[in-house]
């Protein structure tokens, strides 16, 4: 099983439920911080905005794209940073992490950041969705989204949702060029 | 008298330094940048150790001596300063992550695809080789050395070597390997190396030829013998920059690189890494060498340290200010300040640093001509 | 999966946890057990269906309740109207936040000074109730006014009876008061949702002047489920649906109605409108006298009937009634000859329209509003081809012409006759929800009667029946809150002495922000109930800490549907501890209780409810018993099922959309029955009857380089008090948007400080400026309704405080007659 998250462009609103939703229920101990993500100077949560203002604007949502030759794994020396064998996403064992920010550092995308009270490197999914996805079920941003923009599920299964999605529209993956091989499908049309 | 008041001293300095790291610990902060001036104070000691391994392995293993035996006389030094850099990179590395007492892990969940568990390893592996090289000149001195033990001696010098270029190799591994940071993405090997000899010799030069002030012949030689190394290198760290400059303008590294040759950061690169850090201490080492003195050679040293280190805070910060992000056109832009508590960290080291230096010449018998009389290695 | 982090802390011991650490915690362990699982809840952990309260769509939501804690939102799958966007994500944050306002507060500084003392509710509410006597004795109950929003909308006509006033006004004339009034006059239709588009199956829609994500999630995951549906938004900004693959066309502000007389224009001219349609159901084929008004019978028969409009039947060659005309000419133009012998000339309505749309060739359009023809050509062609439907409009409080643009849309809709068609514009069906206060006759006695059965007999309505101020000036208005600020200011058309604020903050909300600085000051009684610091507070003489929609028990109907549903409200949580809130519903009573005790008991009060357990337990229980038994009396519904349903889907549909109904076999509510293209309600009351086109009349036009319109807009974000939550802190854009040229032509980078002068109100305000493509050369855009807050009570470095309230900026004016509001305004920029 290859788990992967689809986000489509053409129609996303920007609502922000996702941001805010992961933000609030994987990390609200620190909801109320002042600067809960100094890092990205961003709110605690495993979804970034990034904006184009310029040409024709456009938006991506950031966040872990669970390559399937992630760099945040390689350089982890304690292998915390793992392909989880179960679900083929990248997930961090906190109890092996020594907090030397290498993966931070090495993931090409920004998806990681520091948690501010344990300074361990954070990522998506966070540790609600950890256990939603466990449970058979999609992750947070993708039950709210309001605009059928999001889905998740098996890339190995033809039949799921995801996979036909995929297997119907015009798709990227973000850096591609890279060859990180991201688990993560941008739909463009 | 004098020998107690300098083990008291440089014990107290050593107090002083861990009780810094350890404030500054507890006061990290986090910053926008995930790698910052600590992890640049660790490259530096860490590749002045191995650069200091690789300057002397050109007595401990290619066998040059010096006309009047100089450089065995100062074999001893020359390793303690590797040690003492190499436990200074450790504590700051310590200090920069956020679980040091796990740092056991590495070890345990070993990772072999990762550079930095390596580097832990290979470090750990360089350190004993270190402490065994230095027992071995200690206990057994090193003029001139029977078969079995000048067979030791080799290959304990080679096992050294070939440790040290491994940890430089990887060392830029660690940064060359990451694809998110284009500056540092390619071969930095050759680059790191220049540097980790210049930063060596640098650092011996200043560490060696003060222990041994007054011996006038001895500095005259270590002059001379510095001052060639630094020459020698300099150019061919121009080289290199060139190098990487001409890479990076046609690769995406050019978006961090530029800010280095031709933006915010320009004045000091040109000034500081080109014109005081390559520059002047050329002409300073090339004439130490012709004529012997120690001043310009200590100066070049000086020089080269602060620079290098200047080199590798813009190498190492600069690169993570500006990424591209995911969409075509638009760059992530990050700023970097260093704290109060970085400060207490690297400055806790740098305390240390020569301290420990100083202490281990009160306890062992490490100047020329000392010999072992207690517990083994003590004097 | 292995042991981390968190399982080491719950293994720690979960009682120890509740106690000792911070209570999120607990929550990260229970909801992951929860999901995990999937099992059945523990009864502290649950998931509770309500509807969202962070702004008016009330969309339907799922919370998680966690231990007495909203700990996460969905929205409700098959909900008519799911949520939810980032306004309810930040409901978490709301509840218990410090911002919070706890206690009832007292003035005791200047008006504006913001210095409050805490008192207890007893005391407030019986120094409020003195006061309201004494302003009644002098100046009559009409004195007294209430200002809301959405939130306690449903309770106000009960509100006006309890203080028998007429003026509860609300926020209509910011919003979408020049809408409403066009969607009655063409339409027959009221408020935004009355009618609207039919999302989930239209081909093409064009939104002018409107975005999707302003509130109602519903309609976002009704578009977005429609994979052939192709978007067109005109807007001077570029609104966040258009980061899809949407076409932006980014016009001049308040010109809007240039640019869709235009497609009018291509669609008649090239014959792509639905002539069947039009002649049918339509009033295009009325005969229109040299005096604009409409022939009718009565003016060619002695004792004709004046409701009988008169067309041309082809078939017959004559002239026929339009109801029993079997092929109305459009094109008709002729003479007439009237009862008296006069002659006349008469045209078509449709003629009209043709002749007003001519002067709006693509070419002239283009001129005006900055849209080339060829795009406005072709946008008409696609329209007309795909058979488009245009929204009906939202937020139509902009430019001061806005009615005329509504019109128009409307009539764009009409002409190739997609109207309550799947995928057209369609008339939603009404969930014929119980008003909460209706007015009876029994035995010739005039009766105000609740829909929990109380009734209050005639002789206590007070002023109830006196002319409201707003409809004194604008006739046609649905409500002007700023003809209460000339009333307290200018006591015309009388005074108005004590001011009621209930969930809105008219500060954020009305034009000209220092006019109603200028009223608050003057009022002899300002009462805010609210649950944050709007800025208003700061003026206020007592603060009443409301209730939070989680803590409440209501049933609704469902707005932004075409089906007709109702829903629920659940108490999900109830206030955090030490916050002594509560519902505004018992703070009015309990006001009334003590100032006028035979209104509130007429209402149906006791002295009891003063007890809020009781209040809560039996008296709202009475009112939602009252309004589950008219609606199922209304919809003859088994009682049992409908509320086991209602409460386990959180909704309950009572009626799915039928298509074909209005105008096909039900008449509209205009004066012909007919969707009026040609507007009579418009003629009658002194309006032209055909949309046009005039250049903005609220606000002096920019003409100088640094000269910018400066309009605003609503997003997903937009919420008075959401805006205020921390999440918003980063995801909340206080920015103004300027185009890259104008940066570049006035030398402004991204992020610069730039200071900005009203050209009519001088106000001056400085604010940080993004450089976008998202806006639209020579326009300034912000958020409304969010930034540049100015409360005291607001800690000094609150995010909160950056960026403008566009109101600083913009007169006061208001649409004649019609009564809508104008946000928009000029300002003159300067660099810092």
């Amino acid at each position: 099983m290859r788990l992967a998250y689809l986000w489509d462009s053409t129609k996303c609103i920007a609502c922000m439920a996702c941001v805010v939703s992961c933000a609030g229920s994987n990390y609200s101990e620190i909801m109320r911080f002042e600067e809960p993500n100094p890092m990205m100077k961003w709110l605690g949560g495993n979804i970034r905005v990034v904006i184009r203002e310029v040409g024709r604007p456009e938006l991506r949502l950031v966040s872990c794209f669970h390559c399937d030759k992630p760099p945040c794994v390689l350089v982890c020396p304690t292998r915390a940073s793992h392909i989880d064998r179960d679900t083929g996403l990248v997930l961090l064992d906190e109890t092996k992490c020594i907090g030397c920010k290498a993966c931070i550092v090495a993931c090409p995308y920004g998806a990681r950041w520091l948690h501010p009270t344990t300074l361990l490197p954070e990522k998506c999914p966070g540790p609600v969705c950890i256990d939603i996805i466990r449970g058979g079920r999609k992750p947070i941003c993708v039950s709210v989204c309001p605009a059928n923009a999001r889905d998740f599920g098996d890339i190995d299964d033809p039949n799921s949702s995801i996979s036909i999605k995929i297997s119907k529209s015009k798709s990227e993956r973000p850096l591609e060029l890279l060859g990180t091989e991201p688990k993560y499908f941008i739909v463009k049309g | 008298m004098k020998r107690l008041t300098l083990e008291i001293l440089s014990i107290l300095a050593i107090i002083i330094g861990l009780i810094l790291i350890g404030i500054g610990f507890t006061r990290k902060a986090i910053h926008e940048v995930s790698w910052g001036s600590l992890v640049v104070g660790y490259a530096i000691f860490a590749i002045m150790a191995l650069g200091s391994s690789i300057v002397n392995s050109i007595y401990a293993l290619f066998g040059y001596r010096g006309p009047k035996m100089e450089l065995v006389n100062i074999a001893k030094l020359g390793v303690l300063f590797s040690i003492a850099t190499l436990i200074s990179a450790f504590l700051i590395k310590f200090a920069g992550v956020s679980r040091p007492l796990d740092f056991w892990k590495i070890y345990v969940y070993f990772n072999p695809d990762s550079r930095i568990a390596w580097m832990t390893l290979l470090y750990t592996i360089l350190l004993i080789f270190l402490i065994v090289k230095l027992v071995f000149f200690i206990r057994v001195g090193s003029i001139e050395l029977v078969r079995p033990l000048k067979w030791i001696k080799l290959v304990i010098a080679a096992l050294v070597l070939i440790t040290t270029i491994l940890a430089i190799s990887n060392l830029a591994q660690i940064y060359g390997s990451i694809i998110a940071i284009p500056g540092w993405y390619g071969l930095l090997a050759p680059y790191f190396i220049a540097i980790a000899i210049l930063l060596g010799a640098s650092g011996q030069a200043l560490f060696i030829m003060l222990a041994l002030r007054g011996k006038t012949e001895l500095i005259q030689f270590l002059s001379r013998y510095y001052g060639f190394i630094l020459a020698l290198m300099l150019p061919i760290l121009a080289f290199f920059l060139l190098w990487n400059i001409v890479t990076a303008r046609y690769s995406t590294a050019w978006l961090t690189y530029s800010e280095i040759v031709t933006g915010v950061y320009s004045l000091g690169f040109w000034v500081v890494v080109v014109v005081l850090g390559i520059i002047a201490p050329f002409i300073l080492a090339l004439y130490s060498f012709t004529t012997g003195k120690y001043l310009p050679v200590i100066l070049a040293s000086i020089l080269v340290l602060i620079t290098s280190s200047y080199n590798m805070y813009l190498q190492i910060i600069v690169h993570q200010l500006k990424a591209l992000e995911p969409l075509a056109g638009v760059i992530r832009e990050a700023s970097y300040t260093i704290t109060g508590s970085e400060i207490l960290i690297i400055l806790g080291s740098i305390i240390i640093w020569p301290a420990l230096y100083v202490l281990a010449i009160q306890l062992l018998p490490l100047m020329p001509g000392e010999k072992p009389s207690r517990l083994y290695i003590f004097k | 999966m292995k042991l981390k982090r968190r399982d080491f802390i719950k293994a720690a011991g979960l009682t120890a946890l509740t106690i000792s650490l911070p209570a999120s915690k607990v929550i990260v362990d229970s909801i992951r057990r929860e999901e995990a699982k999937g099992a059945s809840l523990a009864p502290e952990v649950r998931w509770v269906k309500t509807y969202c309260g962070m702004c008016g769509a009330l969309c339907g939501i799922e919370v998680l309740v966690n231990y007495g804690r909203p700990a996460g939102v969905r929205p409700i799958l098959g909900h008519p109207q799911p949520g939810l966007c980032g306004r309810s994500s930040s409901l978490k944050w709301l509840w218990d936040s410090p911002l919070r306002l706890k206690k009832p507060m007292k003035r005791v500084g200047e008006r504006g000074e913001a210095r409050f003392v805490e008192v207890d509710w007893d005391t407030a509410l019986n120094e409020i109730a003195s006061k309201l006597r004494s302003i009644v004795e002098k100046y009559g109950y009409k004195a007294i006014a209430i200002t809301h929003h959405d939130v306690w909308s449903y309770y106000m006509p009960l509100f006006s009876y309890l203080l028998g006033t007429p003026n509860v006004i609300s926020h209509v004339s910011m919003c979408h008061a020049n809408g409403t009034v066009a969607r009655g006059h063409v339409l027959g239709a009221g408020g935004p949702p009355t009618i609207d588009p039919d999302y989930e199956n239209a081909s093409y829609l064009l939104l002018i002047g409107r975005t999707l994500s302003t509130a109602s999630m519903g309609v976002v995951n009704r578009a977005t489920s429609n994979e052939k549906l192709r978007i067109v938004v005109v807007d001077p900004r570029m609104p966040e649906v258009g980061f899809g693959n949407v076409e932006w066309v980014p016009i001049i502000p308040g010109t809007d109605a240039a640019f869709v007389l235009s497609l009018i224009h291509v669609i008649i001219e090239e014959g792509l409108y639905d002539a069947e349609f039009l002649k049918r159901y339509t009033n295009a084929p009325f005969l229109i006298k040299p005096d604009e008004s409409p022939l009718t019978e009565a003016d060619i028969i002695e004792g004709g009937d004046t409701r009988k409009y008169l067309v041309w039947d082809l078939k017959v060659n004559g002239l026929v009634d339009h109801k029993a005309a079997a092929d109305p000419d459009l094109l008709y133009t002729g003479k007439v000859k009237l009862k008296d012998d006069r002659e006349i000339d008469v045209k078509t309505a449709f003629i009209l329209l043709k002749e007003r749309a001519s002067k709006y060739k693509p070419e002239e359009a283009e001129k005006i509003t900055g849209v080339d023809a060829r795009t406005i050509r072709r946008i008409a062609r696609e329209f007309a081809l795909y058979r488009g439907v245009a929204d009906d409009t939202w937020y139509t409080a902009k430019n001061g012409n806005d009615y005329d643009n509504v019109r128009a849309i409307l009539i764009l809709n009409t002409l190739i006759g997609n109207i309550d068609k799947p995928g057209g514009l369609c008339y939603a069906e009404s969930a014929r929800f119980p008003s909460i206060i209706t007015v009876r006759t029994i035995e010739g006695k005039r009766y105000a009667e609740t829909v929990y059965d109380a009734r209050m007999p005639e002789e206590l309505f007070g002023d109830v029946g006196a002319p409201r101020v707003d409809r004194v000036k604008y006739r046609l208005t649905p409500s002007t809150f700023d003809a209460i600020l000339d009333a307290i200011i200018k006591e015309d058309p009388y005074p108005i002495k004590a001011l009621f604020v209930i969930g809105t903050s008219p500060i954020m909300r009305d034009m000209n922000t220092s006019k109603v600085i200028e009223a608050y000051k003057k009022l002899d009684l300002l009462v805010i109930i609210n649950i944050l610091p709007q800025e208003d507070v700061d003026y206020a003489d007592y603060v009443l800490p409301d209730t939070i929609f989680l803590e409440r028990d209501e049933i609704r109907s469902t707005k932004w549907t075409l089906h007709a549903s109702v829903q629920v409200e659940n108490r999900v949580i109830i206030p955090p501890e030490g916050y002594d809130v509560r519902d505004a519903l018992w703070v009015m009573f309990e006001i009334v209780r003590r100032a006028f005790p035979e209104r509130a008991v007429a209402l149906g009060w006791s002295s009891e409810y003063a007890n809020y357990k009781k209040y809560e337990e039996e008296f709202l229980h009475k009112l939602n018993e009252g309004i589950i038994s008219k609606l199922v009396a209304t919809w003859k519904l088994d009682k049992e099922a409908f509320t086991r349903e209602l409460n386990e889907k959180g909704y309950y549909i009572l009626k799915r959309k039928e298509y074909y109904v209005r105008p096909y076999k039900t008449a509209l509510g205009t004066p012909s029955g007919k969707i009026e293209i040609y507007s009579l309600t418009a003629l009658a009351n002194k309006l032209d009857p055909l949309p046009d086109y005039s250049p903005p009349p609220a606000y002096t036009l920019p003409k100088a380089p640094n000269e910018f319109y400066l309009v605003n807009g609503k997003g997903p974000l937009t919420s008075v008090h959401a805006s205020l939550m921390e999440p918003m802190k980063y995801v909340g854009d206080r920015s103004i948007w300027m185009n890259p040229r104008d940066a570049e032509r006035l030398g402004i980078r991204d992020g610069d400080l730039i200071e900005l002068e009203g050209i009519d109100t001088r106000a001056k305000a400085v604010a940080r400026v993004k450089v976008t493509n998202r806006v639209r050369e020579g326009v300034l855009f912000v958020y409304s309704q969010m930034w540049g807050r100015r409360s005291k009570l607001l800690p000094q470095n609150h995010f909160a405080r950056e960026g403008i309230n566009p109101h600083w900026f913009s007169k006061d004016y208001v649409v004649p007659i019609v009564g809508g509001g104008a946000s928009n305004s000029s300002v003159r920029v300067r660099k810092l």
